[in-house]
């Protein structure tokens, strides 16, 4: 069974929004590995917006002076995944030849997409991540701390319903030049 | 001048509520050290409440509790309190008003460490740009509630940190230690 990834950047306070950060290369370089791996993104209508059509629109343009070769990799590494499904009650019309939209039963969608072969599943965002942890669908864990504190904005798992914690089982913590730590989690 | 130091244990979501998790021995050991390389806490009413007379009652029960015994033997308490009426013992003085001036004036006196805790008071000190460490023990749990790390802070502008060191303990509890820029 292929698993489900959640990766996601945070301030030291627990703020996720994608605006706190900037990200440098070695971040780039972290979230790249991590796309390449995967054969799915399944998102919330927010990441998905967010995400597209930036990325892909990046992937086909042709580089100029001041893009990074970094960002131009990721773009890449986005655009080769095969398959996006969103999660969504309200996004219309974007349902293309590798993105499908789901309006219920995300743990049967789930776990019929763990079923199907192929790399890995790979979820960011806040809300659907927060009801994916609730269901326990997440397999692994990628936390990226920044050495910032911001104050504000929506926090890591904001919302989130548990029955009883969650206790997970670090299985690295990684030191970047700018002093973000990646740690990673299994279930 | 002496230093402030903030440390907090913490969920992987920012929980920092200690009814919701137990921290293990290594990281009850990291926090006696730092316990001993201070000789005056910095609270707010609810971490003193949380901490006395807890911690030194559990220092006269058991002279094995090396924590206990690191925490009673700090000198002196400053209480941060509008509504606190009065301390335990005489190493205590309340506080009311004048937080930025009686912090400057403690860092200026001899000493070792002064070390704070909690969230209101932190939050405070964090704003004031006062913290010249802060050290957060990341637990690997995800707890979905309680108060969370700094809650209710009123940044000016974000505060940017210095990632000095990390260390993992057998536990999956990660050590980040950062300084103030």
């Amino acid at each position: 069974m292929r698993k489900l990834i959640y990766a996601i950047n945070t301030s030291l306070d627990g703020h996720c929004d994608h605006t706190n950060f900037y990200p440098d290369e070695d971040i780039m370089t972290h979230f790249t590995q991590l796309t390449r791996d995967a054969g799915t993104f399944l998102y919330g209508r927010k990441t998905y917006e967010l995400m597209i059509p930036y990325w892909p629109d990046v992937a086909k343009t042709p580089p100029g002076q001041d893009d990074r070769e970094v960002d131009i990799e990721y773009a890449k590494a986005f655009d080769a995944v095969e398959k996006i499904v969103v999660f969504s009650q309200s996004l219309d019309g974007v349902e293309g030849e590798k993105t499908r939209v789901v309006r219920t039963g995300l743990r049967d969608e789930v776990l019929k997409l763990k079923q199907q072969p192929g790399k890995n599943i790979f979820t960011g965002g806040v809300n659907l991540a927060a009801q994916l942890a609730a269901l326990d669908l997440i397999d692994e864990y990628h936390c990226v701390v920044h050495p910032i504190v911001v104050g504000g904005g929506t926090r890591l798992f904001e919302g989130i319903r548990l029955q009883e914690k969650l206790q997970l089982k670090l299985v690295e913590s990684k030191v970047f030049k700018s002093g973000a730590v990646a740690l990673r989690y299994l279930k | 001048m002496r230093k402030l130091i903030f440390a907090i244990n913490m969920s992987l979501d920012g929980c920092i509520d200690h009814t919701k998790f137990f921290p293990d021995g290594d990281t009850f050991a990291y926090f006696t050290q730092l316990t001993r390389d201070a000789d005056t806490f910095l609270y707010g009413r609810k971490t003193y409440q949380l901490m006395v007379p807890y911690w030194p009652d559990a220092a006269r029960e058991d002279p094995a509790d090396e924590f206990a015994q690191a925490f009673d033997a700090v000198e002196k308490i400053v209480v941060f309190s509008k509504s606190l009426d009065s301390a335990e013992d005489e190493k205590t003085t309340i506080v009311r008003t004048g937080l930025e001036d009686e912090v400057l004036k403690l860092k200026q006196e001899e000493g070792k460490n002064i070390f704070t805790g909690g969230v209101n008071l932190a939050a405070q000190l964090a704003e004031l740009g006062l913290i010249d460490e802060y050290h957060l023990v990341v637990l690997p749990i995800v707890v979905g509630e309680g108060r969370r790390l700094f809650e209710g802070i009123n940044l000016q502008q974000k505060l940017q940190l210095k990632l000095v060191e990390s260390k993992v303990f057998k536990s999956g509890a990660v050590i980040l230690r950062y300084m103030k820029k």
